[in-house]
């Protein structure tokens, strides 16, 4: 580009380019009115560039020493005042104590009204933490909350295991006259403090699910009468007045006893005779001509486990129910099982008043079946639907169950959660 | 002492205004300047010396530049010489190598002489002196709108944006000779035919409106060299 000389100064020249620019340059021996090309310009900065310039350094030069200092503080409070790990002295009065990155003591607190009241009397002014721990442990032993056989516990909770293992020695350091446990916070404390709970007795309505009982095996011996201590659960109910009968071959044990039997709810569906659906028929066997032996009255009562998907909202109308089977039909049986009709035939009680007996052709039952009523179709109607028709041989009573959480309409609350359909044999 | 330093600063501060005290001040300073140079130079600067030249247009700088906050202004003067004079060494640097053509040769011939000259020393004076001239001219036709050459300087555009904003206004104005006639007539810049015309901003012309007085006055009869130099760009403002 060239360039014209317009004036010449003494430490400087004014040159006029082609875009019509007048420029200030170096005056190299220049004459007013000559033409050049390489001149050494200016590089002066606006007056309103330097001041944008000037704040805009000083508000990064602010900004930068914010930061810093922001920074700076930051740190100093994460190591100095920040609780990175916690001590907790274990005793009647527990004591926790909160401590910073280099380990020192920042605060003591108390977990209760003991342990406030201890730390009343304790000043905490600059010590490390093996002191103000052994100040505390002594404390709490000339309270009495410690005896001198006892061994005090530590719970350290660190950030990390390296921090723990490091804490740890160190108190193990300090105390190396002494005998502490020390043990990571969260782990299960070495003493048990209180003895365990007796078993309750009382039969499951709660939450607690009882297992559903598997099928059993024919060939199995009856188990024993449910012992409701064994295992905390609930206790077998017994029909009042009525002896509890060991159960036979085929039919399922009481749910007193649950975890003997397994607890899967869709084996009983599957074993064929064994198992009565809540909506099934039961025929009642027939005696086999007038000399067929009578059988006994009936001394206990068995249960049929039968799966049932909405057993939770079932209760008996008849009490007792059974405590914890998913879906049970209670059947009052006689003392032995009728002849022909093998182990799995075993008749209910009959519970129709002795002067409404029918004749052995025509036998009464009671089946009682534990359903839901759910939505608007209310017992009686439910019990419409399983009516049995008069002509048929077998007179069954049919009894609708109301939800646990609906109060059935006699006023009643069953004690069993799970449906328990009830079928009791007259005697023939 | 400290009435000596208040006395710089103030004749400092003065010559950032004025051409002629800034002249004053380097012409007090010469020896100062001159001492920065040797420093340099390991050597004595002769007049003839670009070193010194660049010197003296570094201490200009540092009198344009200079504020309070910088501290001394003789130190800020020195550190922006000694700038100048790096910068300028490096730069002569990549010409290292080459031989001077007035530098004598051992048997006392100019290498200049040994060349042939293609330049018209004749025209070429006779070029200067007619721009010379016209620069007079023009200075004194500026000089009746109140405007110097340092104003023309300092207030010239330096963004490619606002200089390519002035081209358009003046092109207009060539393409429309009452402009003209209107502006040399009322002694005035034209700003709002100019920015009505040129559909520029007229902030942006009003900053510059010194600026503007020299370029119109060029582009009117006479200042044939001046517009010829500048003619090309001109030509560039109108075709945009």
């Amino acid at each position: 580009m060239k360039y014209i000389v317009m004036e010449c100064h003494e430490g400087y020249a004014l040159l006029m380019d082609e875009e019509s620019r007048v420029l200030k340059a170096a005056n190299l021996r220049y004459e007013v009115g000559q033409h050049i090309t390489s001149p050494v310009l200016m590089n002066c900065a606006d007056e309103g560039e330097r001041k944008i310039s000037f704040y805009v350094t000083r508000f990064a030069a602010a900004a930068a020493c914010l930061a810093l200092a922001v920074t700076a503080g930051s740190f100093y409070y994460s190591r100095n005042f920040k609780t990175h790990s916690t001590v907790l002295i274990s005793a009647k009065a527990n004591i926790r104590m909160d401590l910073n990155k280099k380990g020192e003591v920042l605060s003591l607190s108390g977990g209760d009204s003991k342990a406030n009241e201890l730390l009343k009397e304790y000043v905490l002014s600059r010590k490390d933490k093996i002191s103000v721990a052994r100040d505390i442990i002594e404390l709490e032993t000339s309270k009495g909350y410690y005896s001198e056989d006892d061994v005090p516990d530590l719970y350290i909770k660190a950030e990390d295991a390296e921090e723990y293992n490091s804490l740890k020695e160190e108190f193990e350091t300090g105390f190396n006259d002494t005998q502490i446990n020390v043990y990571e916070y969260g782990t299960p404390l070495a003493k048990v403090p209180e003895a365990p709970a007796p078993p309750e007795t009382k039969p499951a309505n709660d939450a607690q699910k009882p297992e559903a009982p598997q099928p059993p095996d024919n060939t199995a011996e009856p188990p024993a009468p449910p012992k409701p201590a064994e295992n905390g659960g609930p206790a077998a109910p017994a029909a009042p007045g009525t002896p509890v009968a060991p159960v036979p071959p085929g039919e399922v044990s009481p749910p007193a006893a649950p975890s003997v039997h397994g607890n899967d709810p869709a084996k009983p569906a599957e074993s064929g005779k064994n198992t009565v659906k809540p909506n099934d028929r039961i025929d009642p066997p027939k005696p086999e001509g007038p000399n067929a032996p009578q059988p006994p009255a009936p001394k206990k009562t068995s249960y049929v486990s039968v799966p049932n998907e909405t057993a939770d909202a079932n209760t008996l109308l008849t009490a007792p129910a059974p405590p914890a089977a998913a879906a049970d039909i209670n059947i009052e049986e006689p003392r032995e099982a009728l002849p022909g009709q093998g182990a799995n035939s075993l008749l209910p009680e009959p519970e129709v008043p002795k002067a409404a007996a029918p004749a052995p052709e025509q036998e009464n039952y009671t089946l009682k079946i534990s359903a839901p009523v759910t939505g608007p179709e209310t017992a009686e109607e439910k019990s419409e639907h399983l009516q049995v028709p008069e002509t048929a041989s077998v007179r069954i009573r049919v009894l609708a169950l109301q939800p646990n959480n609906t109060a059935p309409k006699t006023g009643t609350k069953a004690p069993a959660p799970e449906a328990a359909p009830k079928v009791k044999a007259p005697a023939p | 002492m400290t009435s000596d330093v208040h006395q710089i600063i103030s004749q400092v501060y003065k010559a950032k205004k004025d051409s002629h005290a800034a002249d004053e001040l380097i012409s007090a300073y010469m020896p100062f300047i001159k001492s920065e140079t040797a420093r340099f130079l390991n050597r004595p600067p002769d007049q003839s010396d670009d070193e010194l030249s660049i010197a003296m247009f570094a201490f200009y700088e540092a009198i344009k530049n200079y504020s309070r906050l910088r501290g001394s202004f003789l130190k800020f003067a020195a550190l922006q010489i000694k700038n100048r004079l790096i910068d300028n060494y490096r730069k002569e640097k990549k010409n290292k190598g080459q031989i001077s053509l007035d530098v004598n040769d051992d048997d006392k011939t100019d290498l200049k002489e040994t060349i042939r000259d293609e330049h018209d020393d004749y025209a070429e004076n006779e070029l200067r002196d007619a721009t010379k001239q016209e620069i007079e001219e023009l200075s004194a036709q500026m000089t009746e709108f109140g405007v110097t050459m340092n104003d023309v300087a300092e207030n010239s555009p330096r963004q490619k944006r606002t200089l390519e904003i002035c081209q358009k206004a003046v092109s207009y104005a060539r393409n429309n000779p009452e402009i003209l006639d209107d502006f040399l007539r009322t002694k005035r810049v034209p700003l709002a035919k100019l920015a009505e015309g040129a559909n520029v901003e007229r902030k942006s012309l009003e900053r510059h409106r010194r600026y503007l007085v020299a370029v119109l006055l060029i582009c009117t009869n006479g200042y044939e060299i001046m517009r010829g130099h500048i003619m090309q760009v001109l030509k560039g403002g109108e075709k945009k």
